[in-house]
């Protein structure tokens, strides 16, 4: 965390900021499913869903399963506090880079 | 728990250049291209109308021009539900429901003018003169309502001027009489489709 120190770690994190950025673009109350979301990132599922827990760890991802046509399906979405530290993030780097917004 | 090498983003202007490409990159994959949408139906009406007007002015009988349009409709109908249904895969909740919901009052909608249709001729008596006049026209207030009712909900500017010009279609093209009425529709609201469906195409590079 050299540099810029202030950053939220769990974010700070190129693959985790993909994929929060990515989540951030859905409508809030919308979900992805992990196999779109892993194509929409061209990332492995293992990586996916490794940095998927760290997100989850720290309340920033919902993740939901549930049975569609008798198929498994798992749902992620940004939680309200992901949604926030997303913004929060954005923000701060944009003050980092001095922008006045 | 797997460790995780954390590659971190060079700079805050790095963080937020993967924020911008990343974020381009989903939106574009998950909400319909409403051009293709445009482009389509630009066709279909163009085809529909000109082919119409051929028949009125005689230059093929009025089955070829009923076999085209039913073609055009049909073609442009299939390829406007996979693209709707491949942008919407893997996702749910309410703004996908929402769009989900607004896609499906267009084949509800179309069922319904042609069954209206179909029933002003086989009921009403309506002459093929007449059905000509009153087709396009019933089609066109309805289409055009849909697509201005998207742009405002989804504030896009385009498709509500495009909705209400093809209302004015609509509404107009019977004073012109037929096959008249037939070249305005086509030309008129599928074009403006077209128009339309090549100026965003082009927004979009």
């Amino acid at each position: 965390m050299t540099g810029v120190p202030q950053l939220d770690p769990v974010i700070h994190a190129q693959a985790r900021l993909r994929v929060t950025a990515s989540l951030a673009t859905l409508c809030e109350g919308d979900r992805v499913t992990f196999p779109r979301l892993q194509e929409l990132l061209d990332m492995t599922a293992g990586n996916l869903s490794t940095h998927l827990r760290k997100l989850e760890d720290a309340g920033y991802v919902l993740i939901t399963k549930a049975h569609e046509r008798r198929t498994p399906v798992t749902y992620v979405e940004l939680t309200r506090d992901g949604r926030r530290a997303f913004e929060d993030y954005t923000a701060a780097l944009k003050s980092l880079l001095g922008d006045a917004t | 728990m797997t460790e995780v090498h954390d590659d971190r983003p060079g700079s805050a202007a790095d963080a937020l250049a993967i924020i911008q490409a990343q974020q381009a990159q989903v939106s574009s994959a998950i909400s319909p291209k409403a051009y293709l949408f445009f482009l389509f139906w630009g066709a279909a009406w163009i085809v529909m109308g000109v082919s119409g007007f051929l028949a009125g002015i005689d230059v093929f009988p009025g089955w070829v021009a009923g076999v085209l349009g039913t073609a055009a409709i049909v073609a442009a109908g299939i390829a406007s539900a996979v693209v709707g249904i491949r942008s919407g895969r893997g996702l749910a909740g309410q703004s996908t429901r929402q769009g989900m919901l607004y896609g499906l009052c267009w084949p509800f909608a179309m069922v319904g003018v042609s069954v209206f249709v179909a029933a002003m001729s086989a009921v009403g008596g309506l002459s093929s003169d007449q059905m000509a006049i009153m087709v396009p026209a019933a089609y066109a207030l309805v289409v055009g309502a849909l697509y201005a009712a998207s742009g405002a909900v989804w504030g896009s500017m385009n498709n509500f001027v495009l909705g209400i010009w093809i209302v004015v279609v609509g509404g107009v093209s019977p004073f012109l009489g037929t096959p008249a009425n037939l070249l305005f529709f086509g030309v008129g609201a599928g074009g403006g489709m077209l128009a339309v469906g090549v100026a965003e195409l082009v927004r979009s590079r």
